[in-house]
């Protein structure tokens, strides 16, 4: 118990203070109330020296996709269906006759595009290559081999292409491995093989969550500037589907900064937070980061497990190399905050003010990404690690005396114990397959 | 010079590629002998990538110079696309050592299996490192054949099939691209959006025709003839007819043959399946495939049209062609896509090699051979060349990195083609 105290009051001191969100930071970047679909914001550009002596020789990184389109056409389905029909009713004011021209253009882009990585998603991974390349020359610009894998899902894999390109080009001397095989994907995506516990708190979490998101994106705002006649479509339109389709495509937007599309007309401001809110909400429980929600992020143990077995190999074989790896959001929230990585364990349940302790802008952009940058010394069996949130230097709960670096000894021995503890179970065949017909 | 000396030349130029014409109609014809000295050819089209023969390229006419290559080529070495080949296998030969009927043969084919299936594991349909490798090589070579083209910082544009395997190809062609040149601008994309314009569209039903049932029995007579598993299960078990009470012959068969010839795919593993068979057994297999990838191709006289569903992608490499021609920037465009894709399009841009069939089902390997046309990574380059001051366009077309011809179409500087000619056959077929 000691220990932990101790270890509790390092990071307290060594760690800068936990970053808020505040409404007034949501209006002045409107864009980051995207949530996960926003846009990658750049890093801070700040990279502390290491310590004297230590050359990095490794990184291991878990990035998302960069910027795609939706994954599906349904919510262009739901609103453009609905409003061409109240068109040929004469229901739409002569504002939502406007919207819906622009609804069907931006449908049009999407047209058998559902899921897949837009041109600003490859210049994303593009140039975090090319951040990660300029920051660590010392170790990319040597003739070193990178090993990657991503999803089986093609967005994964073109992110993954773009990355790599990307570091072909400014060393052609490195070489590189792509691959994305079912084969790996115990580790890139969340396991579904892995028995996750109940939680009696988790169903009442998402009853709340449920009132949350109704309450939030009830729809009449835009029901009332899109038809005449509100009263006359209440029953036919579902207000929360609606205004929920018409988030999500404006959030979309801010992927496809090349069609000059814009809805965010139809919401006020704070609607267009109120937006944020629920999918910050929504992201915290899903995953497992909400106090008293089921511990989904169990999914990702392997992960981690991936992470601690290749850095502890590199660091045996003395060699250099690079190790990526390309999924999703459902793995990089969880992985941040398995690894306790400040900007992911400010979790809380009260779904109003959680933005003021957690935010997925921060967490989960577009290409959002976790990067381990390993150190070593000549002559010294000491190993240094930084980890970085987003490409900012970033704390985890593990006592240190160089923050933002740490005793690979003590991270390993931290990460090790938490995969002891959580003694993950696996289901059973018949479990499984349960659980796969429920999906 | 002359005007003498131009018409000898002429003349000789025109004797020498008359010569080269029956050369190539020589060569295109596949014997018993050339499929014995390299039995792997019988893996069909999972025969590996085998690399062009051709060493030194035809020199383009003088003050022609390359401006775009079209390259269309299929995913390189891979797994096969699901393991139930293994599984059947394995779980005959399993059954069979319980019963204590397993040869010596038998048991040493049966561990083979199991370290054959512990790598294809969750890997079905995978690039394999060789399918990687094969095509890093294929863009180094089209680099150093053309590198007063690629050496330029061009804006390159490449599309795949949305098949993994596909798009880890053009990722390895395209990173080997970028190695020897960083300055290019290579813009990658696999989307259902461009699907039109990459893969075959099989929604396209082309009419049956009269003759295609009768081809189909023919195919059917041979494919079945050469699963004969009578010398095969006397090697594999001690007792046939104890094995026969469990074992099809003829599905353990297809299921070795599958297994073996994809094993050429997965070298590091250094297993070998091949010589369960004799050469013969794997002959006679191989017409049997051959013959089904004609057929359902259409590249038979007489049988249905199937090449009609790649006819999209025709013409958007035709149309595309014509757009690097009229705005007259230097570029490369790259697709990745399937056997069932480059098959079609190597007929429908009237290669050789893919319109030399008769219809003489029993023969039809003598005529066309697809591990000569779609192998592993098998890939058709057309390169196009222009000269300064001239609005005649020139185009080679390599069929997996050879020179190539179109015999319907007449040319006075073979293998190079004048793009109006190519462009009205196009139009017409």
């Amino acid at each position: 118990m000691k220990t932990k105290i101790l270890i509790f009051l390092g990071c307290l001191m060594a760690a800068p203070m936990q970053a808020q969100t505040s409404r007034a930071e949501l209006l002045a970047h409107p864009d980051l109330a995207a949530g996960n679909y926003c846009n990658y914001p750049n890093p801070t550009g700040h990279v502390t020296p290491a310590p004297d002596g230590y050359e990095p020789f490794y990184v291991s990184h878990y990035g998302r996709h960069g910027a795609r389109y939706m994954t599906d056409d349904k919510a262009y389905k739901y609103t453009i269906g609905k409003m061409d029909t109240a068109q040929t009713r004469g229901w739409l004011t002569s504002y939502g006759q406007e919207v819906l021209v622009r609804l069907k253009k931006a449908a049009g882009n999407a047209y058998h595009r559902a899921g897949d990585l837009t041109q600003l998603g490859g210049r994303q991974h593009r140039a975090i290559a090319h951040r990660l390349v300029r920051n660590y020359p010392e170790l990319l610009m040597q003739p070193i081999h990178v090993k990657a894998n991503s999803s089986t899902v093609r967005r994964c894999m073109l992110s993954m292409v773009n990355f790599c390109q990307e570091l072909k080009t400014m060393n052609p001397q490195i070489d590189v491995m792509m691959d994305a095989s079912e084969h790996d994907m115990y580790y890139i995506i969340p396991n579904d093989s892995i028995a996750i516990p109940k939680s009696e708190t988790d169903g009442p979490l998402y009853e709340k969550l449920d009132s949350f998101r109704h309450e939030k994106l009830n729809g009449r705002h835009q029901i009332a500037l899109l038809f005449n006649e509100p009263q006359a479509v209440s029953g036919w339109i579902d207000g929360y589907k609606f205004a929920n389709s018409l988030w999500n495509i404006a959030a979309d937007m801010y992927c496809l900064p090349e069609l000059r599309l814009s809805f965010n007309d139809l919401f006020t401001e704070d609607e267009f937070i109120d937006g944020f809110r629920v999918y910050n909400a929504s992201w915290c429980l899903w995953e497992g980061l909400m106090p008293g929600s089921q511990h989904n992020y169990y999914a990702i143990y392997p992960l981690l497990k991936n992470f601690l077995d290749e850095a502890d190999l590199m660091i045996a074989s003395g060699e250099k190399g690079v190790r990526l790896r390309f999924g999703h959001d459902s793995v990089v929230l969880p992985f941040s905050f398995i690894l306790g990585v400040k900007e992911a364990i400010g979790g809380t349940d009260d779904m109003e003010n959680l933005h003021n302790t957690f935010s997925i802008f921060r967490l989960i952009p577009m290409a959002g990404n976790v990067q381990l940058i390993f150190f070593r010394k000549q002559g010294s069996d000491d190993i240094l690690v930084k980890f970085l949130m987003n490409e900012n230097e970033t704390s985890v709960p593990i006592k240190t005396d160089c923050y933002p670096f740490y005793h690979w000894k003590d991270v390993s021995a931290y990460y090790r114990n938490m995969l002891k503890e959580a003694d993950v179970k696996y289901k059973t065949i018949i479990e499984k397959e349960e659980d796969d017909d429920d999906d | 010079m002359t005007t003498i000396n131009k018409t000898v030349k002429c003349v000789l130029c025109l004797a020498l590629s008359i010569i080269n014409c029956q050369l190539s109609i020589i060569q295109a014809q596949t014997s018993k002998k050339e499929i014995f000295n390299d039995i792997y050819r019988t893996g069909s089209n999972y025969f590996a990538y085998p690399g062009p023969k051709q060493q030194k390229l035809t020199k383009a006419p003088e003050g022609y110079n390359p401006f775009y290559i079209s390259h269309y080529g299929r995913h390189g070495s891979r797994y096969m696309s699901n393991n139930e080949y293994y599984v059947t296998a394995i779980n005959k030969l399993d059954s069979a050592a319980q019963f204590g009927i397993l040869s010596a043969k038998g048991q040493e084919v049966l561990e083979k299996l199991r370290i054959g299936y512990a790598d294809a594991w969750h890997r079905d349909g995978d690039l394999s490192k060789l399918g990687a490798r094969q095509h890093q090589e294929i863009a180094h070579r089209m680099y150093e054949r053309f590198p007063e083209l690629l050496s330029q910082p061009l804006k390159i544009d490449a599309k795949s099939s949305t098949v993994r395997r596909c798009m880890l190809s053009m990722f390895n062609f395209c990173q080997e691209l970028q190695e020897q040149n960083p300055q290019l601008e290579i813009t990658m994309d696999a989307s259902k959006h461009d699907f039109r314009w990459v893969v075959e569209d099989l929604t396209i039903k082309p009419a049956e025709t009269p003759a295609s049932e009768t081809y189909e029995q023919q195919r059917s007579a041979i494919f079945e003839g050469a699963h004969n598993p009578t010398r095969l299960m006397a090697s594999l078990f001690t007792d046939v007819r104890k094995a026969e009470e469990f074992i099809s012959g003829r599905d353990l068969m297809e299921a070795l043959y599958n297994v073996a010839e994809d094993l050429q795919n997965v070298p590091e593993l250094d297993i070998e399946l091949i010589d369960v068979f004799t050469k013969e057994e794997l002959f006679n297999m191989w017409q049997g495939y051959n013959a089904g990838w004609l057929l359902n191709t259409g590249l038979v006289p007489g049988c249905t049209p199937y090449y009609e569903q790649q006819r999209e992608v025709l013409d958007s490499i035709v149309s595309k062609a014509d757009q690097v021609i009229l705005k007259g920037e230097p570029t490369v465009d790259l697709r990745f896509s399937h056997d069932s894709s480059v098959l079609p399009l190597s007929y429908l841009l009237g290669l050789k090699e893919a319109r030399s069939g008769k219809a003489d089902i029993p023969n039809i390997y003598k005529y066309i051979s697809i591990d000569k046309i779609i192998p592993m990574a098998a890939n058709i380059q057309m390169v196009f060349y222009r000269k300064e001051g001239s609005d005649d366009v020139l185009v080679k077309f390599l069929l997996n990195e050879n020179e190539t011809t179109i015999p319907a179409v007449k040319t006075d500087c073979a293998p190079y083609y004048h793009w109006r000619d190519l462009r009205a056959f196009y139009r017409q077929n």
